[in-house]
């Protein structure tokens, strides 16, 4: 199986705070990969250098083989990125938007005006075609937003808490195309602090913690390690737990319980 | 902090010194540079006044305000109290707007048991409480100064000043409540934003024409006369009684009584009647700017997109999408213009000759400079709002390509408009090649020292005063503003012939260009790609 993303010895560091420390990582292709860390792990700065939008101080990342530092527009042309504020242009209407991104990936044509036309049908965004994006909802430019990242039929999607701001609907509809999206032997790769989604939805887990990749596998893989570092979650076997026990989150334990509250209780 | 816990919660003062801490926190984090230097300033006036002080009461010659003051210092002081009128209209819209579509704490009040009134009193107060502490730095240097040389009439410019407030505060809520209720709350904004340019452009423009066209018998002691004003006592002149906000300057007392009789009563009324169309705005403009569940566009015709495009169609095409949908920026860059015309007046008339303006001049001067300010804010619309950096710099396109395509998106609409302006002087026999050369000089220059001092921020965020920290480059600036000085006196060296001033003039933008590079390189800027 070809590799989608391999990352090598990336590192940034802004002024005296080292946001990324050589981190490496591989991601296979066909592969839905989530990629954990606390806030300020360097998640956010590790896929920013992924996908070109910052220049590492070291290392360098390959998007099927094609080097991002090297060859940057060879590698961005098969990538596709959703930030977690969407890049939208609130004076655009969706179809004016979606074909200003085809544009830029240069993959215009009547199969990307067919492509816009299916995504934002499949989007529940057809009936606001002549609308302008600044009077969407959140969940709205969300969506939006995702239909440019698929509209020039990317490789690798990189999406960071894709999300964040939908409702249950709208989560699962995204969830349903970003799985038959891997189905269709393409790559996902998505941040997210809600584990119960990275532990239903991903294939392969990896966690960063200070700019590092502490631990990377399947949850099976995961839940080996933690075992062998057998601490005080070593028994459980929910992401949550492995997750707190790897990076060693100092979470505070409410009085009345032995143990931290779980996504479902948090609600 | 200490001050909020003097009156009792939820009343009228208690609310208005919380607007006030509000604004003033807001003031400090983003004016920090102009409170230093309006201090600088207070420091030296002050000092200055002292010397005068001291020269004075070494006998030395001094002019004090006479009592009653003379017609001819009345309508300086009118000149001066019709621009702190629209300046401080202006700034009560924008804090009016901001009241009525930007504070996010309205629903936590409207949901308080505090009543609306109050609320809306406490808004409209703070509005005027605000344009009068801004203008303080302008006022009090200059009361120093008054007071230095035994002008103490002059204070009357405080009462004048709370009358003016009050009463710039009561019609721009007015206004933006009116508009909310003819317009809806979505369009009210903009068409709030543009009717204030208007007004003020209107005003400013009508002002300097009527200045220019009646100079001279202004000078000679002739009066304005409102039309059909002579039957009904009405005049134009300082000794009539629609003076009294102006002679509220000098502290005549009727006038200072006059003053704040009726603009307090303008904004009791104002708070009376509108309190409850406040609150209801309030909600509107709240959940007018979210979608209703059922679009107009579900039942409209399905809008025609081209896909088969290359970058550059795309690029030009949402850019000049993004500009022609923003009518607060049209208006802004229009009404901007217009506001210039009577300065190129003043320049091109100064140096005409008997039988008209002197076209060479006009074509080296006026066009240039006009060139410059409209790609500047062409260039502020698609370069600092930029909404989607991040979008382009992920994309498979190199960065240069942009940025020239979005120079040509800036550029060419200014060529084209300009063009006619050349054509039309080229039929007249005008050489047209020095004008031409400058403004196409200005015009890149212009859009250059923008791309390279990009900072992008949404268009929505650039529009909201509020939010405009991320915009605020006082460099970039002072940089443009003497980029745009030099293209006048260049232009006006260059059509008198004078080709030593316009080299060392042409050394001046080279300077400032390297300048904005060099920034360029040390901010890392250029739209970040």
């Amino acid at each position: 199986m070809a590799i989608a993303l391999q990352v090598i010895g990336l590192s940034k560091r802004f002024g005296s705070h080292q946001a990324v420390d050589e981190l490496n990582l591989q991601v296979p292709e066909g592969t839905f990969y989530a990629l954990l860390g606390a806030n300020g792990a360097g998640k956010t700065t590790t896929l920013r250098m992924v996908t070109g939008l910052l220049q590492p101080d070291q290392g360098d990342a390959l998007i099927l083989g094609r080097s991002i530092t090297q060859q940057p527009n060879k590698a961005k042309k098969l990538l596709a990125y959703l930030p977690d504020e969407p890049m939208l242009y609130g004076k655009l209407r969706p179809l004016e938007y979606l074909e200003f991104v085809a544009g830029l990936w240069g993959t215009a044509g009547d199969r990307a005006a067919s492509r816009a036309t299916d995504l934002l049908k499949k989007l529940n965004l057809w009936d606001v075609r002549n609308d302008f994006a600044e009077t969407f909802s959140r969940g709205m430019k969300q969506k939006l937003a995702l239909a440019g990242a698929f509209i020039h039929e990317p490789h690798v999607v990189i999406l960071d808490e894709p999300l964040s701001g939908l409702d249950a609907v709208a989560a699962r509809l995204v969830k349903t195309m970003l799985n038959e999206y891997v189905a269709e032997g393409k790559t996902v790769i998505f941040t997210t602090h809600t584990m119960a989604i990275a532990e239903r939805t991903a294939q392969r887990i990896g966690i960063i913690n200070h700019g590092t990749l502490i631990a990377e596998g399947t949850l099976e893989d995961l839940q080996a390690q933690s075992r062998e570092l057998g601490g005080e979650f070593a028994d459980d076997s929910d992401l949550e737990s492995i997750f707190l026990q790897l990076t060693a989150s100092p979470v505070q334990a409410p009085a009345d319980s032995d143990a931290p509250l779980s996504q479902d209780e948090w609600g | 902090m200490g001050l909020i816990r003097q009156f009792p919660p939820g009343s009228l003062p208690w609310l208005m010194v919380h607007e006030c801490r509000l604004w003033w926190r807001d003031l400090r984090a983003k004016w920090f540079l102009y409170i230093m230097g309006g201090l600088l300033a207070i420091v030296t006036l002050f000092l200055a006044g002292v010397w005068l002080l001291t020269a004075r009461l070494g006998d030395a010659p001094l002019v004090l305000v006479p009592n009653p003051p003379t017609p001819s210092m009345l309508r300086i002081a009118g000149g001066f109290w019709m621009f702190l009128f629209i300046y401080a209209f202006i700034q009560a819209m924008q804090q009016s707007l901001t009241a009525l579509f930007d504070r996010g704490d309205l629903d936590l009040l409207v949901s308080s048991p505090i009543s609306s009134k109050t609320i809306f009193a406490s808004r409209l107060l703070s509005v005027a409480v605000e344009v009068f502490l801004g203008f303080l730095l302008l006022i009090v240097p200059a009361t120093i100064l008054a007071m230095a040389i035994g002008a103490f009439r002059l204070l009357g410019i405080y009462p004048a000043l709370v009358g003016l407030c009050l009463t710039t505060a009561s019609l721009s809520m007015l206004l933006s409540l009116g508009l909310v209720k003819l317009v809806g709350a979505k369009r009210a904004r903009t068409v709030a934003q543009v009717l204030t340019m208007a007004i003020a452009g209107t005003f400013f423009v009508g002002v300097q024409l009527l200045n220019l066209d009646t100079r001279t018998s202004l000078s000679q002691g002739g009066d304005l006369n409102i039309p059909g004003g002579a039957t009904s006592g009405l005049s134009l002149s300082p000794e009539s009684w629609l003076w009294f906000p102006v002679r509220a300057i000098f502290m005549d007392l009727p006038s200072v009584v006059a003053t704040l009789v009726v603009s307090g009563g303008l904004a009791w009324i104002t708070i009376e009647t509108l309190n409850r169309q406040f609150v209801q705005g309030t909600q509107q403009a709240v959940t007018g700017s979210r979608r209703s569940p059922k679009s107009s566009s579900a039942t409209s015709p399905a809008q025609t997109v081209t896909f088969n495009q290359g970058l550059s169609q795309v690029l030009l095409r949402k850019e000049w999408r993004v500009i022609q949908r923003s009518p607060y920026l049209i208006s802004r860059t229009l009404l901007s213009a217009v506001f210039l015309i009577p300065l190129m007046l003043l320049v091109v008339q100064d140096s005409s000759t008997q039988n008209g303006f002197d076209l060479a001049t006009l074509t080296t001067v006026a066009l240039p400079s006009a060139g410059a300010f409209l790609t500047s804010s062409l260039a502020v619309i698609c370069i600092a709002g930029e909404e989607a950096p991040d979008l382009l710099k992920s994309a498979p396109v190199k960065g240069q390509r942009v940025r020239l395509l979005k120079l040509g998106a800036i550029l060419l609409p200014v060529w084209c408009f300009l063009a006619l302006f050349f054509a039309i002087l080229l039929t007249q026999g005008v050489n047209i090649l020095p004008g031409l050369a400058l403004t196409l000089l200005a015009t890149c220059c212009t859009a250059l020292v923008r791309l390279w001092n990009a900072k992008p921020i949404s268009l929505s965020a650039m529009m909201m005063r509020q939010r405009e920290n991320a915009f605020n480059d006082t460099i970039l600036i002072i940089l443009e503003n003497v980029l745009f000085f030099l293209w006048i006196f260049m232009g006006s060296q260059m059509s008198q012939g004078n080709a030593i001033a316009t080299l060392v003039l042409f050394g001046f933008v080279l300077l400032i260009m390297g300048i904005s590079y060099w920034r360029s390189r040390a901010l890392g800027s250029s739209l970040g790609f």
